[in-house]
């Protein structure tokens, strides 16, 4: 493939690219099947949310009382600034970015999740400390499902791009390096758009509540 | 044009124009999400309505993210994502519609609060 990206003729390089494009564009459309099931999974998770945050709150705290609207904003800030620099790395790897350049978006990426992950671990410290467990009400069971199931994602996108990375630099970065890429920033990207959802729902809603 | 390789380098104007959507999803991104931290906390309008705007606001950047990062749009090339997703969140909406409606109508049948 390498060798082919530095022929100019267009109609050669347009018939292989279509017959690659095949390829590597069964597997990333896969990939999108996996990543709308999880999507459905984490919108019944917010469903039972709603439903455990207006019923549930038992004699624990009420979302209103619970939430600040601080913290949660940074987190969130850190997540979309991580979803742009992933971006930034796939985008310049299509286009004949070095794998230095594509190494450092990656690192910075996945450094971005480490603090969104940091600061969502110590709001839970937090709540915890001050007594407000799961065990104290329905709405507090849902919220540290709920959460910790983003929480649990981005920390396997973060180990997963820590092996990627040490695959790319034992193997180079070949056609599959570059499909595993693209993979992850799919799944990156996703969990900022699940996130809009869950700030919404639990922080915004929660705190107007 | 393929998922993971192109023939342009990254001065080429093709790059420049894919970078630019980045940009203006990550910006508009932005944007949305401070609107609603400002509505959410800041007492413009009712809790009501600030509410609903909040909410379409989440929906604005949801669209926008799907557009902008994952690269759905109406071309011919990302058709099968398209009609993938449009699909998931029928389904989506009748789950977690349905989800709510069913417990939210036993709560209020239990006397545990109106509907």
């Amino acid at each position: 493939m390498s060798a082919t990206m530095t022929h100019e003729g267009a109609v050669h390089t347009a018939s292989h690219d279509h017959g690659h494009h095949d390829k590597t564009g069964t597997v990333i459309f896969g990939f999108w099947i996996f990543l709308m099931s999880d999507l459905i999974a984490f919108s019944l998770m917010i469903a039972n949310y709603a439903d455990a945050e207006w019923h549930g709150i038992a004699n624990g705290p009420s979302p209103h009382e619970l939430f600040s609207l601080g913290l949660p904003t940074i987190e969130t800030m850190a997540l979309l600034i991580s979803t742009f620099t992933f971006g930034l790395c796939t985008l310049g790897m299509k286009y004949g970015a070095s794998m230095k350049r594509t190494v450092f978006w990656l690192v910075v990426t996945l450094a971005l999740g480490a603090i969104f992950l940091g600061i969502e671990l110590y709001e839970f410290h937090e709540f915890w400390t001050e007594g407000n467990t799961p065990q104290v009400s329905g709405f507090l069971t849902a919220y540290y499902s709920l959460v910790g199931l983003h929480g649990l994602h981005v920390t396997s996108g973060i180990i997963w791009g820590i092996l990627l990375m040490v695959q790319m630099k034992t193997f180079g970065m070949n056609d599959l390096m570059k499909s595993r890429l693209v993979r992850l920033g799919l799944f990156w990207h996703m969990l900022d758009i699940v996130w809009i959802a869950l700030f919404t729902k639990v922080y915004l809603m929660g705190v107007l509540s | 044009m393929s998922h993971i390789n192109s023939d342009l380098g990254m001065d080429s104007a093709e790059y420049k124009h894919a970078l630019a959507r980045y940009v203006w999803g990550f910006a508009l991104s932005i944007v949305l999400t401070l609107l609603g931290v400002v509505l959410a906390g800041g007492g413009i309008f009712s809790t009501g309505l600030a509410w609903s705007i909040v909410g379409i606001l989440a929906v604005a950047q949801l669209v926008i993210q799907f557009w902008a990062f994952m690269h759905l749009d109406l071309s011919k090339e990302a058709r099968p994502d398209l009609y993938l997703v449009l699909f998931t969140f029928l389904l989506i909406i009748l789950m977690a519609a349905g989800t709510v409606w069913v417990l939210a109508d036993l709560a209020s049948r239990m006397g545990m609060g109106g509907m």
